[in-house]
């Protein structure tokens, strides 16, 4: 009568993909907050000082440039969430979404923030201030804080198993 | 706009309204209505003819086609996506190894 099997789960599936849709949102709210609401950076803002009309325009196209890879991302996230949904080895934890999303926007501020703001310099998170440092080290404190908040959280919904549609 | 709405106000207490605000329905009623449509519609008018998008820059989007597309458009492209190529393989990684960096057991009921 019991029927039960063995089946090999799969979380990878689920993480990648709100992992991605972490990423592109966290890009989104640097875009977003950032660029348009504080404007007090741009992609390309250390290297094109946006002091006059042209070159703010110069920035935004670049910004552009940027939003479009991110909405990229957050689309393929969205496609691999759908595919991940369709799997029956994949256990469909809402814990485990929620630690992806979050983990994902702390992964995007961590290695955004090493590669452009440190290594590369394209901007910093404050671009026009006397002192930028501490901008730029808070964004990576954020993103360190979301990553181990997302691995809690990741690591909580191992328990879950009820793949979609059963039990949930 | 300060000096055009105040001219229309004092245009409008001239005509002879008891109050700028005596709108209450009396024989003046009409007339005050239309002034105060006349007053709105100057200002809006005023306020957008005095915006900053008249003086948008037209002759720009040459200027800023050569800033973009120019001979380090590949660099800056490059530069701009590599955090995302970086988080792309990251999260290749995780795809792949999950079960090992979670320590998640590998079966269930």
């Amino acid at each position: 009568m019991n029927q039960e099997r063995a089946t090999t789960l799969r979380r990878g599936p689920l993480i990648s993909a709100g992992t991605l849709l972490g990423i592109g949102l966290g890009g989104f709210v640097d875009g977003i907050v950032f660029h348009q609401i504080l404007q007090v950076h741009n992609m390309l803002s250390n290297r094109i000082p946006p002091d006059n009309l042209v070159n703010v325009k110069i920035n935004m196209t670049w910004d552009g440039f940027f939003h479009a890879a991110v909405w990229l991302m957050t689309a393929l996230g969205l496609y691999l969430l759908f595919r991940a949904g369709q799997r029956h080895d994949v256990p469909w934890s809402g814990k485990i979404l929620l630690g992806s999303l979050i983990g994902g926007w702390g992964l995007f501020n961590l290695v955004e923030g090493i590669i452009d703001h440190h290594i590369l310099r394209l901007h910093h998170v404050v671009e026009f201030t006397s002192n930028k440092t501490p901008y730029d080290l808070a964004f990576l404190a954020s993103g360190v804080v979301f990553i181990l908040i997302g691995w809690s959280l990741i690591r909580a919904g191992g328990s879950d198993t009820a793949i979609r549609g059963v039990g949930v | 706009v300060a000096l055009s709405v105040a001219a229309l106000l004092e245009d409008w207490s001239a005509s002879g309204s008891d109050s700028a605000l005596n709108i209450l329905p009396n024989k003046k009623f009409e007339g005050n209505t239309m002034k105060i449509h006349t007053l709105l519609l100057s200002t809006f008018g005023l306020l957008l003819s005095s915006g900053a998008a008249v003086w948008a820059c037209p002759t720009c989007r040459p200027l800023v086609k050569a800033g973009v597309y120019q001979s380090n458009f590949s660099s800056n492209l490059l530069v701009l996506l590599l955090p995302l190529a970086v988080l792309g393989l990251l999260v290749a990684t995780v795809h792949l190894y999950s079960d090992r960096l979670f320590s998640f057991k590998e079966t269930g009921e």
